[in-house]
C-alpha cells in the first residue's frame, strides 16, 4: 500500500508541477499583445479573401458602437508531441481554422477605426446577433487544462488508486498470488487500454497516461511479490530479483519508448525506487548503475538536459543511501573498486551526452551546464568518496581522469561546442589539481605538493597559449598566481613549524622559484609582461609594469631564503638565487624578475645584518666569507648584469644602496672589535669614495651614491656622538679624539669645496643638502671647541675664529657667509666671556693659566675683530641658501645697524667681565677708562649715540666714585682711582675740543 | 679648486683616515664605554649651566651671603664632630693648605661623617663633608686630595650657591621658604640638563688642583677607579652597559669609567710633558692619617712611570 500511495503522490505532484508550468507559458503567451495582434492582422487578412466582394457601409451603427467585445484568444494548439506545451504559433491557428467564429471583435471599434472596417467585413451571418456575452477567461483556461491534463492525469490517479482498494479489499479474500495476479491484471487492462486509445488522436495522451500507469502498477506488483506484506508469495531470492527485473524492464521499456521527457524521467525513477528498497548488496549497486546508464543513455536520443540531471540526481541519491548502508559499516575493496566504477561510469556517460554534433555552435545555456558539471561532479565525488586508502592510486585516478577530461575538452573544441571546451578544460585542470594535492601523504616534504601544484599549473598555461583561447589563458594566469602565492604561504608555514627541514623547504622553495620566474618568462615571451602585471586583476599599470609572477618567483625565493635561518649557507645561496634571477631576467628583459631580485637582496641584506650586529663580533673570515662577501658579489651582479630600463634601474640603484650600506655595517662589524673608534674614522674615509664615485656615475646612479655618501657622514655624526665623544686616549703628543675631529673638519671642508659634475649636479638633494654643508662643517667645529677648549681659553678660541673668518681668503675666495658666521663667533665670544671665564675659577699659580689672562687676550682679539673686521662685514649684502632665508632677512637686518650690533655687546661683556673678574676697588677707574674708549670710538665713527652713552656710562662712574671710593679704606688705592678718573675726564674735555666740529 | 689641488687633497684626507684606522687598530685604541650619550648632553647642557651660572651673578646675592649661609652649618659640623677626631684633624690639615687655592673667601673645612658608602658632598660657604666609607675606600692621599678638590670646585665654580641663590635672596626679605621652593623646583627642572656639566667642571677643578700641588696627578684618576670598584663590587660586576638616552640624560654625574678614563689618561700625558718630577702620592700617609704637609718624611712617590720612588706603599 505505502508503495502504491508513493506512486500516486509522485505521479500527482510530478503532474500538477508538470501543468502548472504550461498554465503559466500559455498565460504569458497570451498576455503578449504583439502576437495578439499578428493574430487578428492574419485573421483579418484571411476574412478579407473570403468575403472579397463584400461592401464595405453595410454594418449597423449600433455594430460600431458595440460594447468592446472580448479580446479574442487563439485557441490552444494542438503539440505535435502530446506533452509539449502547446505553442501559440497563430499563423497556423488561423489556417487551420480560417472561418472561426470564437475569434471576436476587436477591443475597442471606436479607438481604432481599421478594426470598424474589419467589423464592417465581416459577414453578417457570421455575427453574433447581440452582443456576445464575456467569458471568463481563468474559467476557460480551467476548463481547458481540466479536459486536456487533469482528467488525463486525475483519471490515472483515481484508477491506479482504485485499483489498489479493490486490491486491498481482495488481498482479504484472496492468497498473495491471486492478489498479485490481479494487480498484474489490473495493469494490463490499464496498458491495453492505453493501447488501444492511442490509436485516436484526441486520446493520445490519455493513452499515454494509462500506459504508464499500468507500467508502474505492473512493477508494483512485481516488487510486492517478494516485497510488499499481503502481495509477498515468492520465497526464493533469485526468483524475487527476476521478477522485480521484470518490472524493472518493462518500465525501462516505457521510458525508452517514451516521447517525451517527463515520462522517461518518471519510469526510470521508478525503476530505481524499489532497487533502493530491497536489501542492498553490491548487486543492487550494479543493477541501479544499469538502469540509471540506461535512463542517461536516453539523452543521447534527444537533447534531454533535465532527464540526465534526475537520473543523476537519483542515482547520487542511490549511491549515497548505498554507501551509507553498505560500504561504510564493512568497506571492502570490491565495494570501493565497484563504488569507484559505477560513478565512474554514469558520471562520464552523463557528460558524454553534450559530447555530440547537435551541440555545436551552441552557446552556453545554464541547464546543460549545470548537467555537465553534475556529470563531473559524480565522478570526482565517487573518486574521492571510495578512495583507496592512503595510496597513490586516488591521485593517479584523479590525475588519469583529469587528462581524460582535459583531453574530451579538446574534442568538444573539435566540435564547436566553446562552453564544453571551456568547462571540460578547467573541469579537467582542477581533477588534476585535486590529483596532485591527494599525493600529499606520499610525499617526503609537504612543500612538494604546492610546488607540484605550481608545476602542474604552468603545463595548464604552456598547453592553452598554444590553444589561443584567451578565458583559459586568463584563468591559467590566475591559476599559476594562485599556485605561487600558495607556496610561499606554505614556505611561511613550513619555517614556522617545529618539524620543518631546512634544507629540504629552502631547496623546493627556491627551485619553485626558479619555477615562476620560466613560467613568468615564457607567459611574458607570448604575452608581453604587461599581461602578467596588475592589469590582469582590473589595475592600471606603470609605464615599466612589473609581471606579478615574476615578483611572486621573488617572494617564494625570499620564503625559502628564510627557510635557511640559522644556516651559515643563507647568505650565498641568496647570492646564487639573485644570480640566477638576474641572469634570467636578461632573456626578457622583465620588470617582475628585476623586482624579484630586489626583494631577495633586500632580504639578504638585512638578515646579513642582523646576524652581524646581533651575533657581534663574529670571527673577521666568517663575516667575510659567509655574509659580506656573498652580499657584495651579489649586488655586484645585480648592478653589472641586469639589463633594462624601469624596474632594472631600481634594482641596480637598490644595490648600490645595499652594497653601501653593505660596506658601512662591514666597517663597524670588522673594525669595532679591533678598536671602537675606527668605524667612525672609516666610514669618513667611505664618505669621501662615495662623494668621489657620485661625480662619475651616470644621472641615475649618481643620487643613490650621493645618499649612501651622506649616510656615510650620518654614521660619523653618530658614531662621534656616542664613542668618539667619550675617547680620552692620545696617541703619541695628541689626543686622538683630536685627530679624529681635525680629519672630520677636513673632510667637511673638502664636500664643502667639491664642485660637482653635470650628472651629480642635477641630483636634487645634492642641491638641497650641499649649500649647507659650510654650516655643518661650522657647528661641528664649533662642537670641536667646546670640547677639546679649556672653558677659560674657550673665549678666545671663538674670537679667533671670528678673525679667522673675517679674513680675507675665507670670505672672498670661498663664501660671503663666513662674514655672518664671523659675527656669530664674536658674540660667542663675548656671550662665553661673560657667562664663564669673568668667574671661572682655576686653582693655578701659573699667571698664564689664569681666566683673567685668557679673558683679557680675549678682549684683544676682539678689539681686532671691532678694529679689522667690522669694516668688511657688509652684512646686508650675503644671500644663504634657501634653507636658510630667515638668516638673509637677519643679516641684512643687522646690516642697517651694524654698529649697534658690533659694539655694545663688546661694550656690555667688557663692563661685565670687568665687574667679575677684577677687584671693586679699581672698578670705577676701569668703567671709566671703558667710557673713555667709547667717548672716543663716537668721534672715529662720529655716531652721537655712542658719545651718549660713554656720558652716561660716566655720570655712572661719578655717582660710584662719590658712594663707593670715597668710602675706599684704602687712601693709596683711593687716590690712585680718583686720578685716573681725572686723567681720562680731562682726556674726553680734551678731545671734544679737538674734535668739537664732528658733534655738530 | 682645480683638479689637481682636490685630488691631492683627496688623497692626503684618505691616507690620513686609513692611517688613522691603522693606527688606532694597531694601537686597540678604545673607549671606556662601548656607548655614551653622556658627552653629547655635556655639549648641550655647557650653555644651560652658562646660563644657569649667569642668573646666579646678577641677582644681589654675593660671597658674604653665601659665607653666612656656611657658617651655619660649620657651626653645626663642628658640635657634632669632635675636634681630636683623627680624621677631622687630618681633614683639617689637608684643607688648610688646598684653601690657598681657593679663590672665593671662605674657610673652607672637611667634616667626617658617618657612612660606609664612599662619598663625599660640598655646601655654601665651602663648608666639605667626607663619608668614613669614602676615606675607607680610597687608595692614597692623593686621591683623597683630588676629590677634596673636586667637592671645593662645586663651591669656587658656584654651583653650590647657584642651588640655594633664591633662599639666599628670599632671606634678606624675610621669606626664606618661598625662596626655598624656588630653588626646589628650578632644580627638579633644570638641574639634570647640566649637573653632569657642573661635576665635569667640578672635577676638572680637583685636576688642577692636582696638577698644581705636590701631589701626582694620577690621584684624580685613581680615586675614581676606587669608586668604580667599590661600585662593580655592589653590582657585582655586572657593569657593562651601553647608551641610554632616559639614563644619560637624567643621570646627575657622568659615568666613573668616563672619569676615570678622562684623568687617567690626562694624568699619563702630563707625565710624559713633566718625565723629571717627583709627586706625592700618600698611601700610608691616608693609613695613617698624617698628612704630607705633616710628616717630615713623603711616605710615597710616584715618577714618570707611575712607580713609588721612595718609601713604597707601606
Amino acid at each position: 500500500m505505502e508503495f502504491t500511495f508513493l506512486v500516486l503522490v509522485v505521479l500527482i505532484a510530478w503532474l500538477h508541477r508538470r501543468h502548472s508550468d504550461r498554465l503559466r507559458q500559455l498565460e504569458l503567451k497570451t498576455a503578449d499583445p504583439s502576437q495578439r495582434l499578428e493574430a487578428l492582422e492574419q485573421q483579418v487578412r484571411d476574412l478579407r479573401d473570403q468575403l472579397s466582394g463584400t461592401t464595405a457601409g453595410s454594418e449597423p451603427a449600433e455594430e460600431r458602437t458595440a460594447p468592446a467585445a472580448p479580446r479574442p484568444r487563439p485557441p490552444l494548439a494542438t503539440a505535435r508531441r502530446p506533452l509539449d506545451p502547446p505553442i501559440l504559433t497563430v499563423r497556423s491557428v488561423a489556417s487551420a481554422e480560417p472561418t472561426e467564429p470564437a475569434v471576436a471583435a476587436p477591443a475597442s471599434a471606436t479607438a481604432r477605426p481599421w478594426t470598424d472596417r474589419l467589423s464592417a467585413a465581416r459577414p453578417a451571418a457570421a455575427r453574433p446577433a447581440a452582443a456576445p456575452k464575456i467569458p471568463n477567461q481563468r474559467w476557460t483556461q480551467l476548463q481547458r487544462q481540466l479536459v486536456e491534463n487533469w482528467t488525463g492525469i486525475l483519471g490515472s490517479a483515481v484508477l491506479v488508486a482504485g485499483i489498489t482498494f479493490i486490491g486491498g479489499y481482495t488481498g482479504l479474500r484472496l492468497s498473495p498470488f491471486y492478489r498479485t495476479l490481479m494487480i498484474v491484471a489490473a495493469a494490463a487492462v490499464l496498458a491495453g487500454g492505453g493501447v488501444l486509445l492511442d490509436r485516436r488522436v484526441e486520446w493520445k495522451l490519455l493513452a499515454q497516461w494509462l500506459k504508464s500507469s499500468g507500467a508502474a502498477v505492473f512493477l508494483f506488483a512485481c516488487f510486492g511479490a517478494s516485497a510488499v506484506p499481503g502481495l509477498s508469495w515468492i520465497r526464493d531470492l533469485t526468483m524475487a530479483l527476476a521478477v522485480l527485473l521484470v518490472g524493472v524492464a518493462v518500465n525501462l521499456i516505457v521510458a525508452f519508448r517514451a516521447r517525451s521527457e517527463p515520462f522517461a524521467s518518471l519510469h526510470v525513477v521508478l525503476s530505481l525506487v524499489p532497487l533502493a528498497l530491497i536489501p542492498q548488496s553490491e548487486l543492487t549497486l550494479v543493477l541501479a548503475t544499469l538502469v540509471a546508464a540506461a535512463g542517461v543513455s536516453l539523452s543521447f536520443r534527444e537533447r534531454w538536459d533535465v532527464h540526465t540531471l534526475v537520473t543523476l540526481g537519483c542515482f547520487i541519491v542511490f549511491q549515497a543511501a548505498w554507501y551509507t548502508r553498505v560500504f561504510e559499516p564493512a568497506p571492502t575493496m570490491q565495494g570501493r573498486l565497484l563504488g569507484i566504477l559505477t560513478t565512474l561510469v554514469i558520471g562520464t556517460l552523463a557528460a558524454l551526452t553534450h559530447y555530440r554534433a547537435s551541440h555545436s555552435g551552441e552557446r552556453l545555456k545554464p541547464l546543460p551546464w549545470i548537467t555537465h558539471l553534475a556529470s563531473w561532479s559524480l565522478l570526482g565525488a565517487g573518486l574521492a568518496l571510495y578512495h583507496v586508502g592512503n595510496t597513490p592510486f586516488r591521485g593517479v585516478a584523479l590525475i588519469g581522469a583529469g587528462v581524460t577530461v582535459f583531453l574530451l575538452a579538446r574534442r568538444g573544441r573539435a566540435l564547436g561546442i566553446r562552453w564544453l571546451y571551456l568547462t571540460d578544460t578547467l573541469v579537467g585542470q582542477a581533477l588534476v589539481t585535486v590529483g596532485v594535492i591527494s599525493f600529499y601523504p606520499f610525499v617526503s616534504n609537504w612543500l612538494l605538493i604546492p610546488f607540484l601544484v605550481l608545476l602542474q599549473c604552468g603545463l595548464y598555461l604552456r598547453v592553452v597559449l598554444d590553444e589561443n583561447e584567451e578565458f583559459l589563458i586568463k584563468v591559467g594566469a590566475y591559476l599559476v598566481h594562485l599556485a605561487a602565492l600558495a607556496l610561499g604561504v606554505c614556505g611561511v608555514i613550513a619555517y614556522q613549524s617545529e618539524g620543518n627541514q631546512p634544507t629540504e623547504a629552502a631547496a623546493i622553495l627556491l627551485g619553485g622559484g626558479a619555477l615562476a620566474a620560466v613560467i613568468h618568462l615564457f607567459l611574458a615571451n607570448r604575452r608581453g609582461e604587461r599581461f602578467d602585471s596588475v592589469e590582469l586583476y582590473g589595475g592600471a599599470a606603470s609605464v615599466h609594469p612589473a609581471s606579478l609572477l615574476g615578483v611572486l618567483a621573488g617572494l617564494i625565493s625570499v620564503v625559502g631564503l628564510a627557510n635557511l635561518d640559522g644556516l651559515r649557507s643563507m647568505i650565498p645561496v641568496a647570492f646564487g638565487a639573485a644570480t640566477i634571477l638576474v641572469l634570467l631576467s636578461r632573456i626578457g628583459p622583465s620588470a617582475g624578475l628585476a623586482v624579484a631580485t630586489v626583494l631577495v637582496l633586500l632580504l639578504a641584506h638585512f638578515w646579513s645584518w642582523f646576524i652581524l650586529f646581533d651575533q657581534h663580533p663574529l670571527p673577521v673570515l666568517e663575516q667575510l666569507r659567509w655574509h659580506l662577501g656573498p652580499l657584495l658579489l651579489a649586488d655586484t651582479v645585480a648592478i653589472g648584469l641586469v639589463l633594462g630600463d624601469g624596474a632594472a634601474r631600481v634594482l641596480r640603484q637598490t644595490a648600490i644602496y645595499l652594497g653601501g650600506l653593505s660596506i658601512a655595517a662591514a666597517a663597524y662589524t670588522l673594525l669595532q672589535p679591533i678598536s671602537s673608534l675606527a668605524p667612525s674614522v672609516a666610514w669618513l674615509v667611505l664618505s669621501l669614495v662615495a662623494l668621489e664615485l657620485a661625480g662619475r656615475v651616470r644621472r641615475p646612479y649618481a643620487g643613490a651614491v650621493l645618499h649612501l655618501g651622506f649616510l656615510a657622514l650620518l654614521c660619523f655624526g653618530a658614531g662621534y656622538t656616542l664613542v668618539v665623544l667619550q675617547a680620552q686616549a692620545y696617541l703619541g703628543p695628541v689626543p686622538v679624539r683630536l685627530l679624529i675631529e681635525a680629519l672630520a673638519l677636513g673632510v667637511g671642508a673638502y664636500w664643502w669645496v667639491y664642485r660637482p659634475s653635470e650628472s651629480l649636479a642635477e641630483v636634487r638633494s645634492w642641491r638641497v643638502v650641499h649649500p649647507l654643508f659650510l654650516e655643518l662643517a661650522l657647528a661641528f667645529l664649533a662642537v670641536v671647541i667646546a670640547v677639546e677648549m679649556p672653558a677659560q681659553w674657550r673665549p678666545l678660541a671663538w674670537a679667533a675664529l671670528a678673525l679667522i673668518c673675517i679674513a680675507g681668503p675665507l670670505d672672498v675666495a670661498l663664501d660671503p657667509r663666513f662674514r655672518f658666521y664671523s659675527l656669530v663667533f664674536f658674540w660667542a665670544s663675548i656671550g662665553d666671556l661673560v657667562a664663564v671665564t669673568s668667574t671661572l675659577a682655576v686653582p693655578t699659580r701659573d699667571w698664564y693659566q689664569r681666566p683673567g689672562f685668557s679673558g683679557g687676550l680675549t678682549i684683544l682679539l676682539q678689539v681686532a675683530f671691532l678694529a679689522f673686521g667690522s669694516p668688511r662685514l657688509q652684512l646686508a649684502e650675503i644671500k644663504f641658501p634657501p634653507g636658510l632665508s630667515g638668516l638673509s632677512r637677519l643679516a641684512t637686518r643687522i646690516g642697517h645697524r651694524q654698529a649697534l650690533w658690533l659694539y655694545y655687546p663688546f661694550f656690555i661683556g667688557v663692563a661685565l667681565f670687568l665687574y667679575w673678574r677684577f677687584s671693586s676697588a679699581v672698578l670705577t677707574l676701569l668703567w671709566v677708562m671703558e667710557a673713555f674708549v667709547v667717548f672716543a670710538l663716537s668721534l672715529a665713527l662720529r655716531e652721537s649715540h655712542f658719545r651718549y652713552m660713554a656720558l652716561a656710562g660716566l655720570g655712572a662712574c661719578m655717582i660710584r666714585l662719590i658712594v663707593f671710593d670715597m668710602a675706599e679704606a684704602n687712601l693709596g688705592m683711593r687716590g690712585l682711582v680718583f686720578v685716573g678718573v681725572g686723567g681720562l675726564m680731562l682726556g674726553m674735555h680734551s678731545l671734544y675740543n679737538r674734535y668739537k666740529s664732528r658733534f655738530a | 679648486m682645480s683638479d689637481r689641488v682636490r685630488l691631492a687633497a683627496l688623497a692626503g684626507l684618505t691616507i690620513a683616515g686609513v692611517g688613522l684606522v691603522v693606527a688606532v687598530s694597531l694601537k686597540r685604541i678604545g673607549t671606556p664605554l662601548s656607548s655614551s650619550l653622556v658627552p653629547a648632553f655635556e655639549v648641550i647642557g655647557t650653555p644651560l649651566k652658562s646660563l644657569n651660572h649667569l642668573v646666579t651673578k646678577v641677582i644681589p646675592i654675593d660671597d658674604i651671603d653665601e659665607k653666612d649661609y656656611g657658617d651655619v652649618y660649620r657651626a653645626h659640623y663642628q658640635v657634632e664632630v669632635p675636634a681630636d677626631d683623627p680624621d677631622l684633624v687630618y681633614l683639617d690639615d689637608l684643607m688648610k693648605h688646598l684653601s690657598e687655592y681657593a679663590r672665593k673667601p671662605f674657610p673652607y673645612r672637611a667634616f667626617p661623617v658617618d657612612g660606609d658608602e664612599p662619598n663625599a658632598m660640598a655646601l655654601p660657604g665651602g663648608v666639605l663633608l667626607v663619608t668614613r666609607g669614602l676615606l675607607r675606600n680610597l687608595g692614597s692621599e692623593a686621591e683623597l686630595v683630588s676629590v677634596l678638590g673636586h667637592e671645593m670646585g662645586h663651591v669656587e665654580q658656584g654651583h653650590c650657591v647657584d642651588a640655594v641663590r633664591f633662599e639666599l635672596l628670599a632671606r634678606k626679605i624675610g621669606a626664606r621658604p618661598f625662596g626655598e621652593i624656588a630653588d626646589f623646583g628650578l632644580r627638579i627642572l633644570t638641574s639634570h640638563s647640566f649637573s653632569k656639566n657642573q661635576e665635569d667642571e667640578a672635577d676638572q677643578f680637583g685636576y688642577t688642583l692636582l696638577v698644581n700641588s705636590p701631589f701626582d696627578p694620577r690621584g684624580s684618576g685613581r680615586a675614581f677607579r676606587s669608586l668604580l670598584q667599590y661600585e662593580k663590587r655592589l653590582e657585582s660586576g655586572q657593569r657593562a652597559r651601553g647608551a641610554d638616552p632616559f639614563r644619560d640624560y637624567f643621570s646627575s654625574h657622568p659615568p666613573l669609567e668616563l672619569r676615570e678614563a678622562a684623568f687617567r689618561e690626562r694624568a699619563e700625558a702630563w707625565w710624559r710633558g713633566h718625565p723629571g718630577q717627583q709627586r706625592r702620592v700618600g698611601r700610608q700617609n691616608l693609613v695613617d692619617r698624617i698628612s704630607t704637609y705633616t710628616r717630615a718624611e713623603p711616605d710615597s712617590a710616584a715618577g714618570s712611570d707611575g712607580v713609588p720612588l721612595t718609601g713604597g706603599a707601606r
